[in-house]
């Protein structure tokens, strides 16, 4: 095996581990925080635009 | 809420949450980074348009968030001890996962302009285009960190010993599995 190749064949191989590494995080179930905060948000958004509606009723 | 910017804001939390663990190297300040991107997120969310790139957006919402709380502190910006899982090291007699925890220990010791850069491309999936759009800096920059750290990855990787880092490695790894 030629330099080069060895060097590519390492190279392959550094991109795999960062890929199985950072796909290893990324395919974890969503931790419940997440979407409970999102809920939230979206609730007190709701609660702030119909109380919005009420004070400036052309938008 | 557009249903739409909700719906599409939780299919980037998984990445989310990949980028920063490795911006940061500690699953639970992680954790915090991604709370607080989500919420200025969704506090400006009238300010990114539909159709265009939100996870480029929300990449770059917590990557300044994270360089904001590193100015403030003035902290080391990684904590390598905590890179990734702690729990991958529990289990030594997983060639795979042994495997992935040289890598770790050699990615935490990059700078950190050099690991965000191989991080956004080569495992985020972004240009090179995009990462320096997001970095705020010339693509060239972006291209010469990529190298510099994909080098120094290969030293760091060579150092700590062949044996387990050339091809018959791989070839053993794969028939434990």
């Amino acid at each position: 095996m030629n330099k080069y190749d060895d060097n590519a064949q390492k190279q392959d191989l550094i991109t795999e581990k960062l890929k199985a590494l950072y796909t290893s995080v990324q395919e974890e179930e969503i931790p419940d925080r997440f979407l409970k905060m999102l809920d939230q948000l979206d609730e007190a958004e709701k609660a702030m635009s119909a109380g919005n509606q009420d004070n400036h009723k052309d938008g | 809420m557009d249903k739409d910017f909700k719906k599409e804001l939780l299919s980037h939390l998984g990445s989310l949450r990949a980028f920063a663990v490795s911006l940061c190297g500690n699953r639970d300040r992680a954790d915090d980074l991604v709370q607080e991107t989500v919420v200025k997120a969704w506090a400006k969310h009238d300010s990114f348009a539909m159709g265009t790139n939100m996870k480029a957006w929300l990449f770059t919402i917590l990557r300044n968030e994270f360089y904001g709380q590193m100015r403030k502190s003035g902290r080391e910006v990684s904590d390598p001890d905590d890179y990734f899982t702690n729990n991958m090291s529990q289990h030594p007699e997983q060639f795979g996962k042994l495997d992935l925890v040289d890598f770790k220990k050699a990615l935490a010791q990059l700078p950190d302009d050099q690991r965000e850069a191989i991080v956004l491309v080569g495992a985020s999936g972004f240009s090179y285009e995009e990462a320096a759009d997001m970095c705020d800096c010339a693509v060239g920059t972006i291209k010469s960190r990529v190298n510099r750290a994909r080098n120094a990855l290969q030293e760091i990787l060579d150092v700590s010993g062949e044996g387990d880092y050339g091809p018959d490695a791989i070839s053993s790894a794969a028939s434990l599995l």
